[in-house]
């Protein structure tokens, strides 16, 4: 096991490396793009460009650029922006990993148990009405821009119906953190966990449904029904525990995905100012500096999130811990 | 059956875009109108509305008639025009970005599968680590970079506001999600007994990868391509409503819906319209791909689990 | 004799709604099981074994079948019977061991837990008597180091040793019927006689009957008191163990018996094959099933001709060929027995 560890560990490294070097080479060394103007953003004087040029070694070859540019995001950390003149960037992705945290936090609470619920709901109605309904149902949450679902929620909840009981108790558009306003923090992100779940709630749903389907024909589950246990043990304690295998390691990568800058739709829409918001503010801009940052962090934390997912899949699956 | 009927409506209704837009509609989805009228139940209207407060102004909602049936935008343009045309970018821009990740994707996994070795060892860990990035997050580098000089490798140049440019960087997102399961079903074709059989009878490696492979992994292609094509549109649009899609002066779904943004509670027609149209494209070419999948391959699910995240 | 016994079948019937029409798997099928004794189910692949003893068992959930007739597990109807009620026969009365232990034991618990599962869901013993139960019972499957391997999964064990703790997990209840699913095809074949001999040991102890279904004759054989022949979903001939090797009445039975080696009889120039491949389960015929692969079929074989007794021993065959004439036909397929080997 501490082995199995140790050797996922080892190849994060090295494919945390690779990443970086990948970020490197999409910023740096596209044919046909002059990195310096780039990162000066629209409008930039010959100075600014000069600066740059010096700054990150531009004129020196490619892996002196490449030392440099990891060093001062991870080493020294004091990149800063061009457009937004001083800015440093690193402290403003801490400010806003919170938020970012709270909003992918909630809405995966939200996503584990709604699927979890109507996945288990449709394989044990198969064969009745109610299954292909559920189905149905989630194949129109996975088909819903997740962006334009945020608008009409929006439209709804803080326009059309506001004045109505039924959503008078939206607070307008941003964020309070929990430290500050536990209450606020709640009310403030019940509506963007909701839009947010809804895609994977569908998705999860159904794949959960068509595993546990797909385990009634497994020698095992037949082997548990044999032995005179209960169908709801069949279920839940045979059929659902080995399909949350390929569950849980989908949602270890979902989560790590939108923590790192996939949720950055609904932050935009919401206005909540996570790490996306960052990526996207500084989009307006061509603010590189900030999206490089912010790409590389949400990479590595990726990296990071499967190879911990590995870890724990080796728990679930004992199987794969002494093979 | 239904869904690909709806499919088809909705790919002729884009296609004759140009005959709405100068037939019925009389307008230029593309140029700005903020001047124009229109003549509703006798009565000249502008298309543009002063508020009465006197600050601002308000496009004309749905008229539910042949001009300005869903109403005009900030820009004093027919809704229901930009709403085909946009279509026609979002399909465009899907197809041939699945066509594209496809193509590349399935080089790519015979490749590795086909050589094994160090080769195989190298590009699937590219892809791993490619498919390991948030698709957003990869979309935004290449579009960032991109956008503000246009790609040129050698004689191939592709101007910043090209519709090309959208393909290739959602096409090359997408590779990795297609060339692992081809890759894979590589490998499992090349340990079936006849091809082992072929092996051993000394087959040619040209002949064995283009007879005997290439048609069993086909069919897993064909499999992922309508799901591809609906990833790739539900990514453009997101790309365009982050405005590093499709540029202006064109439109797509996704640009109309950030413009939509603006008049989102005085308008709510041009955002709603323009998501349910990509709504109900995906929901019709999901439930397509399953139907292909069941009839193609019905032991392929496992290896479309990935979906969800490049939907996300 | 008594009255009862332990399981009687009647006219059982499955069939499954399939997207190409209805498919009958088991066609009428009736036969009875005795307390104590052990009786063999012959038949090739596809020829509904497994199905009529799925649904003894309650284990076809398939929604599109269809079962009818009757199955009285010592005078109850089981087919009679709500979930929870089979459910409690299920386990205790009547347990299952399957064909292939690799998949048949789920991978994600540790075995022990796995057999403990079945003994809780039967009896209210405590978690101690539990845990001493189960280590009884890997002790007496011969599972060597049972104290250190009941925390072990299942992948840590060989084939072997699986079957070995699939039979412990059966018997773990001490029921009166044992249901063994072809319980040696998927082993080694040095494994083989040991799986069976335990199954042999145990079950006399325990004076259980056995139902074994298995296409391997040489093991009925060795174990089984009666064998019944199947065929297509028919029970083609049935008899004692003795009479049916020696006095093998049907042709698909001779067929059966002549593509087997033995030792016990004259080594043939080359062993009998059945011509023809089995019937698919979609275009049944009316008459005889085995009518279009037999070679002495004739015409009157196309009304199905039923399972009769003909001598008054129990020995039931389906085949219309006059008694008298099949020594001589079957002698064309087996070789006689009695004769030594001339070697």
């Amino acid at each position: 096991m501490i082995a199995f560890a140790l050797r996922r560990i080892a190849s994060m490294i090295v494919v945390l490396f690779a990443l970086s070097v990948i970020v490197f080479l999409i910023f740096f060394a596209t044919p046909g793009i002059d990195p310096a103007r780039q990162m000066a953003g629209r409008n930039a004087t010959p100075e600014t460009l000069a600066a740059i040029r010096s700054n990150f070694g531009l004129d020196r070859p490619l892996p002196v650029q490449y030392l440099t540019m990891m060093d001062r995001i991870v080493v020294k950390r004091d990149i800063e922006s061009y457009s937004n003149r001083g800015v440093q960037v690193i402290p403003q992705i801490i400010a806003a990993a919170p938020v970012t945290f709270s909003l992918v936090f909630g809405a995966a609470v939200i996503w584990i148990f709604a699927s979890i619920g109507i996945g288990l709901l449709a394989a044990s109605l198969r064969g009745t009405i109610w299954d292909p309904l559920l189905m149905g149902v989630s194949l129109i949450g996975v088909a819903l821009p997740v962006f334009w679902l945020g608008e009409v929620a929006n439209l709804v909840t803080q326009q059309r119906f506001h004045d109505t009981f039924l959503f008078s108790w939206v607070p307008p558009l941003g964020y309070v953190p929990l430290t500050e306003d536990p209450i606020g923090w709640f009310t403030h992100l019940v509506i963007p966990w909701l839009v947010l779940s809804v895609l994977f709630v569908g998705f999860y749903a159904r794949v959960l449904r068509s595993d546990i389907v797909s385990s009634e024909n497994e020698d095992y589950v037949r082997t548990a029904r044999s032995k005179g246990i209960t169908e709801r043990r069949v279920l839940l304690r045979h059929q659902l525990r080995t399909s949350m295998i390929t569950f849980v390691s989908l949602f270890g990568l979902d989560f790590a995905a939108l923590v790192a800058g996939g949720a950055l739709l609904v932050e935009v829409v919401f206005g909540l100012p996570g790490v996306g918001r960052l990526t996207y503010l500084s989009l307006a801009g061509l603010d590189l500096p900030v999206i490089m940052t912010t790409v590389l962090y949400g990479a590595f934390f990726i990296v990071v999130a499967s190879a911990l997912v590995d870890i724990l899949y080796a728990f679930l699956d004992p199987r794969t811990r002494t093979a | 059956m239904l869904s690909l009927v709806v499919l088809l409506v909705i790919i002729i209704a884009t296609l004759l875009a140009p005959v709405y837009a100068s037939r019925i509609a009389k307008t230029d989805p593309f140029a700005s109108n903020l001047s124009g009228t229109i003549v509703i139940n006798g009565q000249t209207v502008p298309v543009i509305q002063p508020n009465p407060t006197g600050l601002g102004s308000t496009p004309i909602g749905p008229t539910w008639q042949a001009q300005y049936f869903l109403g005009a935008d900030t820009q004093g343009r027919d809704v229901a025009a930009r709403l085909l045309y946009g279509g026609r970018a979002s399909l465009i821009v899907g197809v041939a970005a699945a066509v594209v990740a496809c193509l590349i994707a399935t080089i790519i996994g015979l490749l590795a599968g086909f050589s094994g070795g160090m080769i195989d060892a190298t590009i699937s860990r590219l892809l791993d680590i490619v498919w390991a990035f948030p698709i957003y997050l990869l979309a935004i580098a290449l579009s960032t970079v991109l956008l503000v000089q246009g790609l040129s490798i050698g004689p191939i140049a592709v101007d910043p506001g090209s519709l090309w440019l959208p393909v290739i960087i959602i096409g090359f997102v997408f590779v990795p999600y297609v060339a692992r399961p081809v890759r894979g079903e590589v490998l499992s074709v090349r340990r079936r007994d006849y091809v082992e059989a072929a092996i051993a009878q000394g087959a040619r490696r040209r002949r064995l990868l283009f007879k005997e492979i290439l048609p069993n992994v086909l069919p897993s292609v064909i499999v992922i391509f309508p799901l591809m094509i609906a990833a790739c549109i539900l990514t453009e649009s997101a790309l365009s409503f982050l405005s590093i899609g499709v540029q202006p002066p064109q439109a797509s779904w996704g640009t109309i819906i950030n413009g939509g943004q603006a008049q989102l509670y005085t308008r709510p027609m041009v955002s709603i319209s323009a998501g349910l149209m990509i709504a109900i494209t995906i929901l019709v070419l999901n439930i397509l791909g399953d139907g292909v999948r069941d009839a193609l391959d019905p032991r392929a699910k496992l290896r479309l689990r990935r979906r969800g995240r490049a939907q996300a | 004799m008594s009255s009862t016994p332990l399981l009687e079948v009647v006219d059982l019937r499955v069939e499954f709604e399939t997207e190409s029409g209805p498919v009958t798997a088991v066609d009428g099928v009736s036969f009875v099981v005795d307390d104590g004794s052990v009786l063999g189910i012959v038949g090739e692949s596809g020829s509904g074994k497994s199905v009529t003893m799925m649904s003894v068992m309650g284990l076809i959930t398939d929604p599109n079948a269809r079962i009818t007739g009757s199955i009285q597990y010592r005078g109850q109807d089981l087919l009679a019977l709500d979930r929870d009620e089979w459910r409690s026969i299920r386990g205790t009365e009547i347990a299952m061991i399957f064909q292939d232990p690799m998949t048949s034991m789920n991978p994600v618990y540790r075995v022990g837990w796995q057999i403990a599962e079945q003994i809780n869901a039967h009896t209210s013993l405590s978690r101690k008597d539990v845990h001493l139960r189960v280590l009884e019972l890997m002790h007496q499957v011969g599972i060597p180091d049972a104290e250190q391997r009941i925390d072990d999964f299942p992948h840590q064990f060989s084939g072997g040793q699986r079957q070995r703790l699939m039979i412990a997990m059966a018997l773990s209840c001490r029921p009166r019927l044992l249901i063994a699913d072809e319980p040696t095809t998927a082993l080694d074949v040095t494994i083989q006689a040991q799986i069976l001999e335990l199954i042999q040991t145990l079950t006399a102890e325990t004076e259980s009957s056995v139902v074994l279904i298995t296409h391997d004759l040489g093991v009925v054989a060795e174990m089984a008191d009666s064998v019944q022949v199947m065929y297509d979903g028919r029970i083609v001939e049935a008899g004692t163990t003795a009479t049916i090797f020696n006095d093998p009445r049907h042709p698909y039975t001779w067929g059966l018996l002549g593509s087997m080696p033995r030792v016990d009889r004259p080594r043939p120039e080359r062993l009998t094959t059945i011509p023809g491949a089995p019937p698919s389960p979609h275009d049944r015929q009316p008459g005889c099933v085995f009518a279009p692969r037999c070679v002495h079929h004739q015409p009157a074989c196309d009304v199905s001709p039923p399972l009769t007794e003909r001598t008054g021993d129990g020995h039931l065959d389906a085949c219309i060929l006059p008694l008298d004439e099949r020594a001589s036909l079957r002698a064309a397929v087996l070789a006689p027995t009695g004769v030594a080997d001339e070697r």
